[in-house]
């Protein structure tokens, strides 16, 4: 069994996890960086890459309006630097479900 | 006068104010809406006529997004336009702040009553990254409500 030693504390490496997630935020993107120990975060590290600094000119807003049989659909994209970094969307349902009832024929 | 064989049109709005039971399943005991509800669900799940009840198989997941889907708004009362009975919801179902793989699908479902389904609705495939998801409802009549019985 190794173990390391971290400012943390003492843990048995092959029951150490790395885990990361990213958001997306009005400020910029943010990365949450976590230890885990059986399961519980013993070390935890977050980090903002904000948007200012950046070019706006690399800021792009695209929309789009599709339609189904059933539906209209629009899509609002805002992307920086050709990545889409929010995406919204609606349906609007054209007509609902109609349930036609039989006659019964004795 | 003359006598015409037909469903009658009181009769669809009332079934759909639970007026009448013609098996010996549910007890009412209480002058209550049920609560339903409306979950989305991925373009690879399958949700169909045949589904029976809502199940998270298939359904959407991600940041903004909580398993069971929105309660509905239910304040229109079941109307009867000509002679189709319809009803729909009273608000648009939204969702805020959402990060989800691709979805075309909303089943309604009735929350109170072991979740069986009422009415499953598909419309373009979508993908929301941190962004906000409305599914807007059609005008409450006999031609367009989300749900008529004609």
């Amino acid at each position: 069994m190794t173990q390391v030693q971290t400012e943390s504390g003492m843990f048995d490496l092959d029951k150490l996890e790395i885990r990361e997630d990213h958001q997306i935020t009005n400020e910029g993107r943010l990365t949450r960086t976590q230890m885990m120990h059986e399961g519980k975060v013993v070390r935890e590290h977050v980090n903002l890459n904000e948007w200012r600094g950046l070019d706006p000119a690399k800021l792009e807003f695209r929309d789009s309006v599709t339609m189904t049989d059933n539906s209209r659909n629009i899509v609002s994209e805002w992307l920086m630097d050709g990545a889409v970094v929010r995406r919204n969307g609606s349906a609007t349902i054209l007509s609902g479900l109609s349930l036609s009832g039989d006659q019964a024929t004795i | 006068m003359a006598n015409t064989q037909a469903v009658c049109n009181s009769f669809k709005t009332e079934l759909l104010n639970a007026n009448h039971a013609f098996g010996a399943t549910i007890v009412r005991g209480a002058t209550t809406k049920d609560t339903f509800k409306a979950a989305l669900f991925l373009a690879s799940a399958t949700i169909n006529a045949s589904t029976t009840a809502y199940s998270t198989t298939g359904e959407v997941t991600g940041t903004g997004y909580t398993a069971g889907g929105v309660t509905v708004t239910n304040a229109n009362a079941p109307a009867l336009d000509g002679s189709t009975a319809h009803w729909t919801p009273s608000a648009a179902f939204s969702w805020t702040g959402m990060t989800t793989g691709s979805f075309d699908c909303c089943e309604i479902y009735n929350s109170t009553q072991s979740n069986k389904a009422v009415a499953v609705y598909t419309f373009g495939a979508t993908t929301i990254t941190a962004g906000d998801f409305n599914l807007n409802m059609p005008t409450n009549n006999g031609t367009t409500g989300l749900l008529r019985l004609a």
